[in-house]
This record gives C-alpha cells, structure tokens and sequence, in this order.
C-alpha cells in the first residue's frame, strides 16, 4: 500500500513551495508547504507527545495507533490513513478523551490546522488517482439487468436465489472487494447460463430469446403474434348478430360492418370534404386503404351492371347511422351465397376443395325442386305456389317452363294439371259416402254386437248385405275402430331352435347361428351369457341390420292396458340399442313408443290404453344403434292386462321363459294357441312414422252412437249422425258435432286408381305457349314476375311428394335471368321476397357473363373472412395441419408492402420454430400407413399430396443445416454484446472448435448452440468486469469499451445499448483532454442515459442501496399482529421511493429535493395510508396506478424523512425506534461517525411498560455516560419523528417531537428537522451524497486523493441549483472515473 | 390376512427403496478386496459448527459440576439429555474480536481468529471449516457445506462491510464462502447431479478464457480471478470424481438415496420450519456422506429475525439482546433445541458400534458472550465422540488460563478432523483437554 504513492511523492515534492489549495470548508488560504514541514518537529510534536503518546506509542498503542513512528513528515506521507483518523478525532474532538490531559484551545487549533493542512496538500497532490479498484464480478442485480435487456425477458432473474451480494466500498455491492467465488457459486452460474440458454429460439435470421422454454410455449407465442396482427381484421367471439351460417368459424369473420357504419356516420361529412377518409379511417381505427376501396365503391352512383352491389349501393344511399341491421343482413345473406368455408383437413385431397373459403355461383341451368307434402286433415287441402321472379336485373326475357310439375309417391304419380279435377271427383265420391253414412253405421253395429268369441263377418258380406262400397266401409271401422278379426301376418319368424347359449343349456331360445336372436332364461339363477340373463327373463340380440322382435297377437277384442320394459343387458361395453313399441293392425302400424339406450341403458313405457281387435299384434322390437350390435342383448318384457271382462293377464317374460322352445309362435297359458311370436325384419323396412288417427270427439253424437247398447236407439242415433253430416257443411267451431262433421267429411274417400281415371277435367294454365307452340300438356309456361296457385286436396297429397324442374324456357326465356321457388301454404303474394335460391339462367349466354362479373364485383369487396384468425385449424374432420394460412384477401385488401413482409417473416419464424414441415410430414406419414389398413380409398385420395410434403420437410432440413453456420455467427455476436467486446480471431476459432466437439459428442445443432451460449455466460469474460491496466507506474485513460461499460453500469447497471456501443466502437468517448470538445460525446451520451427510463436502476441501485432501503419490497421486519396491513403496503412503500429518485434523476432535479420535495408519488393505498387524498381519484383498487402528488409537506410527508419506507425500515418490529432513526440521519444521511460502542453496554430494560412512550424509555435508560456518547449525538434527531408510527403513519393525537441537538439547535418535528438539515446542514449532506455516489461509480472507497473532486462536485452543485446532472457528469469525466492506475502502481 | 412368517429381507423390500440398509448388511463391504489398501473401514468423523449472534442471557449461561451431576443454567436446559457427552467450555476469546468494532469485527473472524480490515475493504482470514475442507473436502461429493437460516446483510456499518456480520465461513482471506439460505437449493447441492458431459467442455472453455485474462492484470485482480479458476477447477474435480465415487472407499455410508422429501422452492416464511429443515439437511449431509464439514448460521450477528412463534416479536439485536429478559431465554433455549435437535438425530443412527453422534463433532459458539458485546469470552458447548477422540461430561474452564485462545480450540478440532497445523490463528498449540 505505502510504495504505491512513490509516484505522486516525487510530484510532492516538486511543487513543495508553490502550493495553492481551497479548503474543504472553502476559505481561501496559501499554504507554503515548507512551512508545514518545518511545524512539525517544532511545533506540532511535542503536542503529540504531551496529549497524545501517553496512550499511543509502542507495541501496546491504543487503536493500533503508534504516533511514535512518525519522526518526520515523510513517514506521515506513508500512512495518510492514520492522519485521516487523528484528523477526525480532532475535529469531533473524541480525542484527547474526556478524562485525559486536554490541550488548550489555541494548542488545539494549531493542531488541528496542521493536520488539516498536510492532509489538503497530500490530497491536491495525489489528486485525480484512479485509485486501487478489485476487480468485479456482475454482482447479481447486474447480472438480471444485464440479461434483461439482452434478452427483453424481464422475468427472467437467474441470479434471483443466488447467495446475497456482500457490500463494500462506500457500502454498495457493485464494489469488487465484496464480491465472492466459489465452487458452489460457479455451478450456479454455470446452470444459470444453461437456463438463459434454455430460453434461446433459433430462428431464420439469427437468434432471439423467447420467455418459454418448451417448443410448444414458443410455438404458442409465435403464433401468438401472428394472431395478434390478425386481429383488427377479425371480428371478436362475442360480437352480436353474426349471421349463423358463418357458424364455428366465427373467431375469422371479418366485421365489415365497422367499415359501413363509418362511411354512413361520416357519408355527409366526406361528400362536403369536410373530413378525409383517412382522418376517419384513423379516428375509427380502420384500415385505410380498405375504407378507401369500400367508400369509393359505395359511392359511385349504380351502372346497373353489378346486380349486386348496385343492391347494396342503393341501399346505402338510403341507409341512416344506427339503422345498419337491413344493410349487413343483406351483405351477409350475399355472403352466404357467393362463399363456402371448407374443412381445412380435406385441402388438397383428390376431389377435396383447394381453399378454406372458396368461392360459388349460385347459378344453374335447371332448378329441381322436391318438396315432402305435410300431412294434413283429409278434409282439407294445401296450397301449393310456383313462384317466378326475375333475378334483380329486370324482367327481360324472363320466360320460364316448369317441367312436369306433380305429385309423386303412394304408387301412384299425379300430374298437377290433374289436380283440380281429381278434386272435384273426391267431392263428388264424399257426397256419395256422407249419404250413406247411416248404412256405414249400421254395418258397423252388427260386428261391435257380435259378442267376444263369435265369429265375426268379413268385410265383403257385410258390405253387400248393406248396400255400400267395401273399401269405404273399411275407412268407416278403421274410423270406429271396429275390426273384423283379421289376423295381422307375419312372415320372418325366427326358426332356428338355440338350446343352450353362454355354456347354461337353461338359456334357450331362437335365432340365427350369429344373430338376431331370442333367449329366455329358464331358471332362477342370474348368468353371464355374457350379458346378463336375469332369471325368468326374456332376452334379444339384434343383428347390424335385422331387428329381432318378440309379439303378442291379440286373441280377444276390448280394452287392455299395456306395460312393457326394455334394459340393456350387456352394460359393460357397446353404444347401446334403439327400441320400438308397436301396434300393427290389418289397416297399418302404430308405434306406440320408442327410443334409445345408452349403454346399460333402462326404459319403461308408461301404462298405454288400447281398444284391440282380435288379431292386432303388439310387438317389441330392438334393433342396433346405428349398425352397431355389439354387446346388444337386450332384456324385454310386455305385460297386457284385459280392462273388462275376465282381467286375464299375459306376461311375456314369464310364459315364454317357461315355454320357449314348445313352438313358434307359442300358444299362450289361457288356452289360446299362437299367440306370443319370435321374429326378425330389416330395420331399414320398420314403418315407424307416425300415422294420423282420428279420435271420435267426445260428448258427440257419435260417441254416444258408439257406447250405445240398445239397438233402436243405436239406430235411432245413426238416423241423427246421417241427418247432421248433410245438413251441416264442415266449418270451424270447437264443439264436438262440429269436430265430428269435419271427420266425416274428411273421411278418405276411394278414389280408385288415380292414375287411370278418366273424365277428369285439367287445370287449364298448364300446356299452353304464349305463341300458341306445342307445349306439353303438363308444362307450366310463364314469365316473369308470377306465381301459380294450387290447392291440392289433403288426400292426394298424403305420402306424395312434389317434384317439378324449373328453367328457362328454351325459346324465349335464353337470354333472361330468374330465379325460382316453390312454396307451401298461403304466402302473401305481393310481399313475396326475393327468393334465396339460384340464379336460373342459360349457359354461355350475356346474361350469364353479366351476372357472374357481378359476383365477382361483390366477392371482392365483402369476403367474410380476409384471413384464417385462428391459424390452428378448428375443423370437425381430421386434420394433419399444424398451422393453416390462408390471408391473401389480407394481404390484397388491407396490407402494403411492408405489412405483408413482416407478416411473412412471422409465418417463416412460426414454421421455423414449431419445425412444421418436418412434423407435417411424420404426421402425414404415421395416418397414411394407418389407414392402409382399412381406408385404401383415403391413400389414393391422399397421393397428390405426398409430393408436396416430403419435398418440403427437404427443403426445410436443407435450410436448417444451411443455417448452422449462421447461428453460431449469431453466438459469437451475442458474446460480443455481453462481453462487451469484439471478440479476438483465436476465440471465434475455439467457438467453432467447441461447437463441433459438441455435435462430434452426439448434441445436436440446438443443444450445441445452447451450450455454446452457456459458455458464453460463465465465461470470466462476462462475468468479471474487466479491464487492461496500462504497463508501469502511470495511470492512463481506459479503452473507448471500457469506458462505455464503465458509464453504462453505472448508470444502468447493465451493458451498453447499441448506440453507447456504437460510439465506442467509433472511438468517440475517449478523446484527449487537449482537443477543443473534450467529453463531448461522453457528457452527451451521459445525459442520454440519464433520460432514459433504465435511470431507475441508478433509483433501485445507488440511492436506496444508499439508505438501506434496497429490497424493502421484501423487508419481513414487522410484527404482522400488530402490523397486519404492512405485507401489503411494503411493496408500495418502497415504489414510492424508487420512484421518486427516478424522477429525480430522470428529469435533473435538485439533489436537496431529497429532504425539502414538496411532491410525491402515491398510489391509492399508499395515500390511504398517508390520508391524502389523490388528484386523479382512480375509484379502482388497482395500485398499479401511480400518480405525482404536490403540496404533501403540510400533510407531514416530502422527502425521504416523511416516506414510510424510511420511517418503517429504521423501526423496530412493533415500535418505533428513535435511536435507529436518529442514527441513520447522523450516519447514512450526514456522514457523520459515531464513536465506537462500548464493550460492555449497560442493561436495557425488560419490556416496553405500558403507558410509556419509546421515548421517554430511550430517554431514562441512555443517561448512562456510556450511552450518553452517542446517543446524545443521535437520538434527538429520532424525537423529531416520533409523530410517525414504526409503519410510517402519523400518529394520533400529537406527539412530542421538540427536540434540542447535540449542538444545541433546538427544533420539532419533521418541517424542524428538514429544515435544519437543508440549512444547517447543507454542506454535510450534499457531501455525503457526493461521497456516496463517487464511491458508487467507482465501485470503491472514496480516499484522501478523491476530495478535491469531491470538493468540486459540492461547488459546482452549489452553483447549479443542485441539479443531480451536474454531479454525474463532473464523475465521468473525472481522471478516476476514465482512467486507470499502471500495472506497477497496483502491484 | 397377515402372513407372520414374512422374512427379514422381504420386510426390508416392503419398506421401500428409501430406507438405508441396517448396519450389518453395509458392513459387508469391510471384507471387500477391491477396497484400497489403507482406506480406513471406519465410519469417518464429521463435524458441524453452529452459530447464533449476539451471545446468549448474560446470568443463564453456565454449567456446574462434571459429567452426570452436571448442572446446566437455562439457555443450556435443551441439552440435559447429553449432557455425559458433552464438553463445556468457558473462558476462549478471540483477540482481534476486542479490537475494531462490534458486532461485525466479532463475528467475520470468528472462526479464523483474523484481524479484519475496515474502511470498505475485506480481509479476514480463511476459516476452521474451510482449512480442513481444503485438506479433506475431495474426499466427499461436496468439501463443505456452508448453510444459513437468515440471508446475508448487503451494507456496510460503521466502516466495517456487514459481509462480516454474516458470514462465519470464509474460503479465503477475502472470500466469505456463500451461505446457501434456501433449503431446496441446499438439498440440491447434496443431490442435484445436474451436470452433463459436455459442461466438462464448457468448463475447460472457460478456464481458458480466464487463464489467457489472467496474463494482463494485475496482481490484486489476478488473486480475484483466481477465486474464479480454482472454483471452476474443483467443479470440473467434482464431476470426475462423481464418476469414481464409491471404488475409493472402504466405507460407505448407512444412506445413498435422501430420506426425506426436496423441500418446497423459495424461502420459508415460518423460522422454525426454517431451522428444522437445515438441519435436517445437515443430518442427511453427514448421513449420506455428502460431506464432513458443516456450518450452520442459525441468525446474523446484528441480525433481523423475529420468533413469532416464541410470542417474541420485535428487535432482536439491540432491545432484546441487551436485556437479558425472559423473551432473550427462550430465544436462546430456541437456538440450543436446533443443536439438541441435530444431535438427536445423528443419535438415532447407527454406524457399527456407534451412532453418527459418536463419530460426530458438533459445536456452538456465538461471537460474545452476551448481547452487551461483551468478547472478553466466547461460549461455547460441543457435543458428540468425534470419532472416539471426545471425552464427554467436561466442563473446562478457561478463564484463569494464560493462553486461552479460541483458535486452540480450533487447533484441536482440525486434529480430530486428521488436519495438524502448527498454529492457527493467534493460537500455536491446541487444547490438551479437548
């Protein structure tokens, strides 16, 4: 240490006898150092020895301090560090102690000049040393800010459970002394270099860090941002009133109708030029060039060439703002007929569709129509309308032919034409059948009065016997419900006996040798056959494609209840069966019920009434769920009850489980033979439509007919019913005569084979040409606009479906354009609208061509979608596409140049990342094998694709070896930017050379570049600071690097950013102090980074580091019962003061502000906890909001003194502690140095007693001289705060807070205290902030030669409003601060 | 139904992987012939130092009478249970802990015996724990283990860098060794192999780059630096030695695998769970054989921590360490439960004849002798054999003793550790009676 300022002593002495020096306190004096010598062995010598050496000589020197050593002025020169305390001691006057021998004061005044005096002089001399800096490491907040801004990851912390950086220097951890090393800490950052490098994305062009490590996290936010440029363009999730046909592909729709309502809200405006489309296209935030297009086309009168947007044209002339709804449901229905959304997964298959969205021209030659005839009362009829209209574009040549127009099914065909007539021939027959309806009724009686077991008339007798036709008479029973006996056939009776099933021979039954069958178990035990056959129970088992049924024909006629059960009996697997309940008379089928099961699945069909006839079957039939018979046993059971007569009852479960096997069909166990029947049929050929029954109306006459025993008055009734039907015509009314005469008349009448009738009188608007040409005779030839009305009786129309072809009519109609519906029901005529159908026009003709360039026209304009927003397919169909793009509407529509290129590049990077083609082509690969197996007609579908794929992945794994070399180009960049310097020939060699040994060990190229990055961050190079002392004893400016890494850690404490590194690549920092701009460019580049919001570190680092209140977001210190509300508020304590020196440094504000701001920054808790209300009264919880707050001094706060993050750090855990507060002020803010504490203190007392104030504790018990010592010096100035609570809150009621200081000032309170220190104590604290920061930008302690810098840093400050700028500057350009010492100088 | 004629070794399986093998069955390895010639068969001494700031209550500290009849004062109760192998001593000091400051000048040399170097610079001296770790460490996965339940104190007080005030364990002169404060990460040091093949290349790169950095600085930076090379050096010893671990000992330990689960990441909130998962870290270190030597700081001299738990809430350093009220008592008896804890359990492991205990060393000081700063003697207490080389029951009194430097305690415990020094620290020669 003492051989070290050889150098500086040779200067000493040269300007021994012309010495000049301003003194720290500033008075101007000339010393002549000769005289100091000369003082010493004269003068100031035997005062050492008379005051001082008594204590302070030889090998048992108190303090280690030997003043007997220093004989002559050249040993004081060699331990300066000695002289630094005696001049402290003297100045505080600790020395000589209290109760030794004391000098007088004018022997202490000369004394103490001297040593001040020689301490000046040495200080001058020295003067600008670079001083003795340790090397230093990243400590850990340098190392998370330095790969912040490398990476843009601010979450990224790797040093964040690293062991707590040590302090040292002027009391920061930037300084090297502190800075330790070891194994542990190595491997620490050895597997922080790996996390860093875990973040890295190799990319096309290089390499960037992404916050994710897992590829997929990467991918997602990739293709993030590509949705995030997506999304002006389409419309969001929860936008209202889309049109359902858009349907799941809503996320793309593009919201057209912010663009419309711009260019109605604004028409006039834009008309009168009072606004430009782009002033409306920003203050909308639309796309310009979009709303260009779109106005400009909206605003151009019709040219009634464009049939379709001249419609949206008009219509928005005409539309009003707030009135769009008519406009965009007319763009939308467009849309929905000129484009077609495909499943992406079907692109590029053989017959698949080649886009997303596609467009279609609803156009065609011909229009077939197929319309189902709803089932209607017979009474009735339905009105049927043709409806010709022209397509929008006038009605020019508009003639149509509707070819063959009828009515198809039941067996027989009926031509429309034919209609009207046949319609008078049914109400011809039903005037014949309304007349005999009382010989219908008596015919009837005879068989409902034949008792229960007689044999019963068949239809033909009866029909003779009373004089009516038979088909008729068989509508009236069916109408009754009267039967004849007739027994229901059934022809597919199961015929295979089982005889045992499931190894049990106790279950048997019928079927086929693999199904469908019918079990019955016969015993009492439960087995697995393997489903479950309960004991006694009824089984079946259908086949894909047959039903397997078990029936009960009825014997008897009369009034049953009917239950019946249906359960899955395989529960464990299979999807389960469909079940029907049926009732088949002669006359047809009547489902009674049915459904489905899910696997183990139960219905029960609630009670049914019927009225049966002898030979009805009611059946139960179970069939596959959609073909698939697996696991379908399926137990059954029908129970019928008889109402009347005997209440004999038929469980089928139980008779057939005893008899199964006697027969089939099997006679039932009340003597009746064949009745319960096993049988199959085809499900597809099972009728289970509904049919429509007639019910007879109750309380009307015909009821009472029916009911009636007595023959006469049955007759007499009849005559009535007879008399009612013809005199009454059919009308509305909900009495049951009227009910009934509108059955009667809507009885089917027998038409007979329509087919063949003849006579019937033809509609004549069919079969005839305007010129009078040869039409068909069923044809209808008509122009445009008309509607042809039919009303076709309910009769015909039952079971028929209407079929007619539409198109234009060959001679007139080629070059005309129609469209064509077909409608149902009474539509209003003149309201009809323009139907949605196609377009009906002639191939090739100019009509076609006109309307086909309209589409067109509109397609452009209005795609509903300009892009695929979702980018991962959200298909129904399988799909092998990782990312879908499909945006070239985008790009046409709304993207200049350069848009469209960085939306490329993010496409490339979302492939590159997510290796697209190359999982594309396994995946491709993996289902093609897959479905050779049972899909060879997908393979072939497939082949066009395989080309593609496979020479794509190629493609792609040529690029990726191709880029190999540039990602190491890119590491080697990235080590440049983090060691702070270009990198030397042989280590960009020995990274190629790393990186190859990497890939020989078997890493691949992404972990070899990942490691390589590792080594880039453990590497000393980064992690040391380092920098090239010039050889010998002189100091000498460091590098233009060195310099910029210098400025930019001490400011950012971090790297420096491009431009700092680009002007110290320029060589522009370092300039010799000759040339006319000396630090130009350095002092410019200062006041550049003080600007920037990086400041805040210097915030974080420098001034909280300072006041020990770095980290006090994390302070842990307090008693949370009784301070629960701290853990909440510490976080925000401590913002307040990281922002307010922030702003401060940011925005060059005076140093003193520190004590006297009249402003602070709070956030809503914050000012709760302040009670000061905000400016800006945020009414949200939120604290994220923070706002600058003026005027706080007369509400107790401003400055540091009234922050609780101050208040709070220097209290106790449950109470304030006037000693810590006081001690920070007189230490950390003033400087100022307690005597040492004494070995052994005094006792404290047990506990704080209640009612006794911390104060007045601190008071009683420090009066002990010991104590007395120091805490005289600092207590008092803790008084003066004891208005605020340990947690920062002022306290209620007043507290005494006057106060006299150890010099005697006498003040109260924080306004007292704030200012003695801004007045008072002005040079002290602007010194220790000069001190602090000079050590904090040197990274050392600040030495004897550093003060007159520090000396001239608290006199330009003066002189410059104590602006902070001023300080820092005069620091970077200072000799220390840009030089460094020789090699031999530190050695 | 139980099966009660299960066999021994079945019941072992059924156990679970985790469970260590008796010591019988370990034993097997003493008769292995591929075991190296003169490589002890013996379960080796560990030894654990454990430190709590500010001394203890001034009137509770102190036992009376030798061996069983020995009375204990109260901060010392916690350790009735063994109190026949344990050795009380009074009367140490430590010369340079009297000069300089409080607090920080009495504890950044406590292990060293150094003079420490004020006015922002470091300099102590390297520490007990880490002169035998330099001597011995190879000879486990880990040299050291350097653990802590308060996290360091980043500032400097009174001239003097608070690093001193929370660090007992220093690798150097200028280096405190880093305290590992998380659990987990504690855990991992033990158990973590995380290193791969190629992190020997990444290391080799390095040491390059610093070896060619080294040539054109200066000497003060080059001892930097080569804090930095000597640490990447034994990382890369460390990974070839990870590879031959298990062939060069004729002992092995009772545990492989950790017994007890990772603990959570982070920072426990809660002291007590805090200090309880230290040491169970400490124990499953000497258990497993991780290492031999281990420092725990249970709080910083002129520390923060607060016992919530113990209803003592509020400043520790000075309101409560300088009245010596019932709140400072429990607080100490707190810090004694932690060695009794520890000891404890090294007890209920066996290792032959004896329990780790038994081939234990522990020991617990504080940096003065109560919270009045008072250095002029140091207490101290340890437990265990170290290995048969401890005599338990002692209660030694220093005090009137002409030479009665901590560092000779330090000396004697090096010898048990197999490191003889001719002197350490102030100290020439060691404690006979220990």
């Amino acid at each position: 240490m003492r051989d070290r300022f050889a150098r500086v002593l040779v200067l000493a002495t040269a300007c021994l006898f012309s010495y000049t020096d301003t003194t720290r306190s500033g008075t101007q004096n000339v010393y002549r150092m000769e005289p100091l010598h000369h003082q010493y062995p004269r003068k100031i010598l035997p005062l050492l020895i008379r005051y001082c050496q008594e204590c302070h000589q030889g090998d048992t020197a108190e303090a280690e301090v030997d003043l007997s050593q220093f004989e002559t002025i050249d040993h004081i020169r060699q331990d300066l560090d000695t002289w630094l305390r005696i001049r402290e001691m003297l100045d505080t006057r600790q020395m000589p102690p209290k109760d030794a021998l004391q000098p007088t004061a004018a022997e202490r005044t000369i004394l103490q000049k001297w040593v001040r005096d020689v301490l000046a002089f040495e200080a001058r001399s020295r003067s600008g040393d670079p001083g003795p800096i340790v090397l230093r490491r990243l400590n850990n907040e340098e190392y998370n800010y330095t790969i912040g801004d490398l990476t843009g990851i601010t979450t990224l912390k790797p040093t964040r459970e690293f062991p707590i950086d040590g302090a040292a220097g002027e009391g920061f951890i930037n300084t090297g002394a502190a800075q330790a090393m070891s194994p542990s800490l190595v491997s620490k950052y050895l597997d922080a270099g790996k996390q860093i490098a875990e973040h890295a994305v190799l990319l096309p062009d290089g390499i960037t860090f992404s916050e994710f490590t897992s590829e997929r996290d990467r991918t997602d936010a990739f293709m993030k941002r590509i949705q995030k440029f997506y999304q002006p363009y389409v419309a969001s999730m929860d936008t209202d009133g889309q049109p359902a046909w858009v349907n799941f592909q809503q996320e793309s729709r593009f919201p057209f109708e912010k663009y419309l309502e711009a260019t109605i809200r604004e028409r006039t405006d834009l008309q009168q030029q009072k606004i430009t489309l782009d002033e409306v296209a920003s203050r909308y935030r639309l796309n310009k060039q979009y709303l260009r297009r779109l106005y400009h086309e909206l605003s151009t009168p019709s040219d009634q060439d464009s049939l379709v947007l001249d419609q949206i044209r008009t219509r928005w002339q005409s539309t009003e703002a707030g009135d769009l709804n008519t406009l965009a449901a007319e763009i939308d229905t467009w849309q929905s007929r000129l484009f077609q959304f495909n499943p992406i997964g079907h692109i590029g298959r053989a017959g698949g569709p080649r886009a997303w969205l596609t467009d279609i021209s609803p156009v065609t030659v011909q229009q077939d129509f197929e319309i189902q005839m709803p089932l209607v009362p017979f009474g009735e009829s339905i009105s049927v309308q043709l409806i010709t209209s022209d397509a929008g574009d006038g009605t020019d040549s508009d003639w149509v032919l509707w070819q063959n127009p009828r009515l198809v099914g039941n067996g027989a065909n009926i031509p429309l034409h034919r209609v009207m007539g046949l319609a008078d021939r049914i109400a011809e027959l039903r005037q014949v059948m309304l007349e005999k309806t009382e010989q219908f009724l008596q015919a009837a009686a005879e068989v409902m009065t034949a008792g229960p077991n007689e044999l019963r008339p068949d239809l033909k007798t009866l029909a003779v016997k009373h004089d009516v036709d038979a088909s008729s008479l068989a509508v009236w029973l069916d109408y009754l419900g009267v039967g004849v006996g007739e027994l229901v056939p059934i022809t597919a009776y199961l015929t295979n006996k089982i005889e045992k099933s499931g190894n049990y021979d106790f279950v048997k039954g019928w079927g086929r040798p693999e199904t469908p069958i019918v079990l019955a178990n016969q015993s009492d035990q439960e087995v697995r056959i393997p489903g479950i056959a309960k004991p006694r129970s009824l089984m079946v088992h259908p086949s894909p494609t047959l039903f397997a049924a078990a029936g009960w024909r009825s014997p008897i006629y009369g009034m049953v209840t009917i239950d019946a059960l249906v359960g899955d009996a395989h529960p464990e697997c299979g999807n389960g069966q469909e079940w029907f309940l049926q009732h088949r008379t002669s006359r047809g089928v009547n489902t009674l019920d049915q459904g489905k099961l899910g696997p183990a699945g139960r219905a029960t069909v609630p009670t049914i009434e019927l009225d049966l006839n002898k030979g009805d079957l009611i059946s139960l039939i179970v069939g596959p769920n959609e073909g698939n018979h697996a696991c379908d046993l399926t137990e059954i059971n029908l129970i019928v009850t008889e109402i009347e007569n005997r209440q004999r009852v038929w469980d089928m479960a139980s008779e057939m489980s005893l008899n199964i096997h006697l027969s089939n069909p099997i006679d039932d166990i009340h003597g009746y033979e064949k009745t319960w029947h096993i049988y199959e049929g085809e499900v597809a050929s099972l009728d289970t439509e509904p049919k429509q029954t007639l019910s007879i109306p109750r309380g009307s006459l015909l009821e009472r007919w029916k009911s009636e025993k007595d023959l006469d008055r049955k007759a007499f009734l009849a005559e009535q019913i007879q008399r009612l039907v013809l005199s009454e015509s059919p009308k509305p009314g909900q009495s049951a005569d009227a009910k009934l005469v509108r059955q009667i008349h809507g009885l089917k009448v027998d038409l007979g084979d329509v087919t063949t009738l003849s006579g019937i009188r033809l509609d004549e608007r069919f079969g005839i040409h305007p010129d009078q040409k040869q039409v068909k005779p069923e044809d209808l030839y008509v122009s445009a606009p008309s509607t042809t009305s039919l009303s076709i009786p309910a009769q015909l129309a039952e079971g028929r479906t209407l079929v007619v072809s539409g198109r234009l009519a060959p001679d007139h109609g080629a070059e005309g354009s129609v469209q064509l519906d077909v409608k149902l029901g009474n539509s209003d005529l003149n309201q009809a609208q323009a139907p949605n159908g196609p377009i009906v026009l002639t191939e090739g003709s100019k009509a076609s061509k006109r309307i086909h360039a309209a589409f067109h026209d509109f397609r452009q304009l209005f795609p509903p979608s300009l892009c695929y927003g979702q980018i991962v397919p959200v298909d129904r169909v399988v799909t092998l596409t990782l990312f879908f793009r499909e945006d070239h509407r985008l790009q046409q529509l709304m993207l200049n140049d350069q848009q469209r290129s960085t939306l490329d590049k993010m496409w490339e990077e979302l492939l590159y990342v997510s290796r697209e083609p190359l999982k594309y082509e396994v995946a491709f690969e993996q289902i093609r094998e897959f479905a050779t197996q049972d899909r060879p007609d997908l393979v072939k579908e497939w082949a066009p694709l395989v080309e593609g794929v496979t020479a794509r992945a190629e493609r792609f794994r040529k690029q990726m070896i191709r880029d190999e070399p540039m990602h190491l180009q890119s590491v080697e960049a990235i080590a440049d930017r983090v060691w702070r310097r270009p990198l030397t020939a042989v280590e960009k060699d020995q990274f190629g050379y790393l990186y190859r040994q990497f890939r020989n060990s078997g890493l691949e190229h992404p972990e070899s570049i990942r490691q390589l990055l590792t080594r880039v961050f453990t590497s000393p190079a980064f992690l040391y600071r380092l920098e090239s002392p010039p050889q010998g004893q002189e100091a000498a400016p460091v590098s233009d690097l060195e310099l910029a890494t210098r400025l930019s850690f001490f400011l950012w404490s971090s790297l420096p950013d491009d431009e700092l590194r680009n002007v110290a690549d320029k060589g522009l920092l370092v300039v010799s102090e000759t040339e006319p701009h000396a630090h130009q460019e350095l002092t410019r580049q200062t006041h550049r980074m003080l600007a920037d919001s990086r400041i805040r570190r210097l915030a974080i680092q420098f001034a909280c580091q300072w006041l020990h209140l770095r980290n006090f977001d994390r302070n842990d210190d307090k008693n949370e019962k009784l301070y629960p509300e701290f853990r909440l508020l510490r976080a925000s304590m401590y913002e307040e003061t990281v922002q307010f020196f922030s702003d401060l440094f940011q925005n060059d504000g005076s140093i003193l502000e520190m004590i006297n701001a009249d402003y602070s920054f709070l956030n809503s808790s914050l000012a709760r906890h302040y009670e000061i209300p905000l400016p800006t009264d945020t009414d949200s919880k939120t604290d994220r909001l923070w706002q600058r707050v003026n005027g706080v001094q007369s509400r107790g706060r401003g400055g540091i003194l009234g922050m609780a993050s101050f208040l709070a750090s220097q209290s106790g855990a449950s109470r304030t502690s006037p000693i810590l507060r006081g001690n920070w002020i007189y230490e950390t803010l003033l400087g100022e140095r307690l005597p040492r504490p004494p070995a052994n203190v005094p006792q404290l007392p047990e506990a704080v007693p209640d009612g006794r104030t911390a104060r007045k504790l601190i008071e009683e018990h420090t009066r002990a001289a010991a104590c007395a010592q120091c805490h005289d010096k600092i207590d008092p100035y803790g008084f003066a705060l004891e208005q605020y609570d340990a947690v920062g809150r002022k306290r209620i009621p007043y507290v005494d807070t006057s106060t006299k200081l150890s010099d005697g000032t006498e003040l109260s309170g924080i306004d007292g205290l704030r200012d003695y220190l801004i007045n008072t104590r002005r040079e002290d604290l602007v010194g220790q902030f000069c001190k602090k920061l000079l050590g904090y930008s040197l990274g050392r302690a600040v030495q004897l030669s550093d003060e007159p810098l520090l000396d001239k840093m608290q006199r330009q400050l003066a002189k410059n409003n104590y602006r902070f700028s001023v300080a820092v500057v005069i620091i970077v350009t200072s000799p220390q601060f840009r030089e460094i010492r020789g090699l031999a100088a530190t050695d | 139904m139980i099966d009660h004629r299960l066999s021994r070794r079945s019941m072992l399986r059924g156990l679970g992987v985790s469970m260590a093998l008796p010591w019988m069955e370990s034993m097997q390895v003493w008769g292995d012939v591929s075991s190296p010639v003169g490589v002890s068969s013996e379960a080796p001494t560990r030894m654990a130092i454990l430190f709590s700031g500010c001394g203890y209550h001034r009137h509770q500290w102190w036992a009376e009478g030798q061996g069983p009849e020995m009375e204990l004062g109260k901060v010392l109760q916690p350790l009735n249970d063994f109190k026949e192998r344990m050795i009380f001593i009074r009367g140490l000091y430590n010369a340079e802990a009297l000069k300089g400051n409080i607090h920080s000048s009495q504890t950044g040399n406590l292990l060293s015996g150094a003079p420490l170097a004020s006015g922002g610079q470091i300099q102590s001296g390297t520490s007990v724990d880490q002169v035998i770790a330099q001597q011995i460490g190879h000879r486990t996965k880990l040299p050291s283990l350097v653990l802590g339940c308060e996290k360091a104190n980043p500032s400097v007080h009174k001239d003097y860098s608070m690093l001193y005030s929370s660090h007992i364990s220093w690798s150097s002169p200028t280096t405190p060794t880093p305290l590992e404060v998380y659990p987990a990460l504690a855990f991992d040091q033990l158990f973590k192999d995380s290193r791969q093949k190629s992190d020997q290349s990444v290391l080799d790169a390095v040491l390059s780059d610093a070896r060619d950095i080294r040539r054109s600085i200066s000497r003060l930076d080059q001892q930097k630096l080569d804090e930095y090379l000597n640490s990447v050096r034994e990382i890369e010893q460390r990974i070839e030695r990870a590879g031959k671990r298990g062939e060069l000992q004729g002992w092995r330990p009772t545990l492989t695998e950790p017994n007890i689960p990772r603990p959570s990441d982070g920072y426990p909130q809660d002291i007590v769970e805090h200090m309880r998962l230290m040491s169970d870290i400490l124990v499953l270190a000497f258990q497993t054989d991780t290492t031999r030597i281990c420092t725990l700081k249970l709080n910083n001299d002129h520390g923060t921590l607060r016992f919530p738990h113990l209803g003592v809430d509020y400043m520790i350093h000075h309101l409560l360490s300088h009245s010596d009220t019932e709140d400072w008592l429990k607080v100490n008896q707190f810090f004694l439960e932690q060695m009794a804890y520890i000891a404890g359990r090294l007890d209920s492991i066996q290792e032959g004849e004896r329990t780790a205990l038994d081939n234990s060393m522990l020991m617990l000081c504080s940096s003065m002798m109560s919270g009045h700063h008072d250095a002029t003697q140091l207490p101290v207490v340890m437990i265990g054999g170290g290995g048969g080389q401890l005599n338990g029951g002692q209660n030694l009194n220093y005090l009137e003793h002409e030479n009665r430097q901590m560092c000779r305690l330090y000396l004697s415990m090096m010898a048990k550790m197999g490191v003889h020094l001719d002197r350490f620290g102030d100290a020439t020669e060691a404690l006979p009676e220990v």
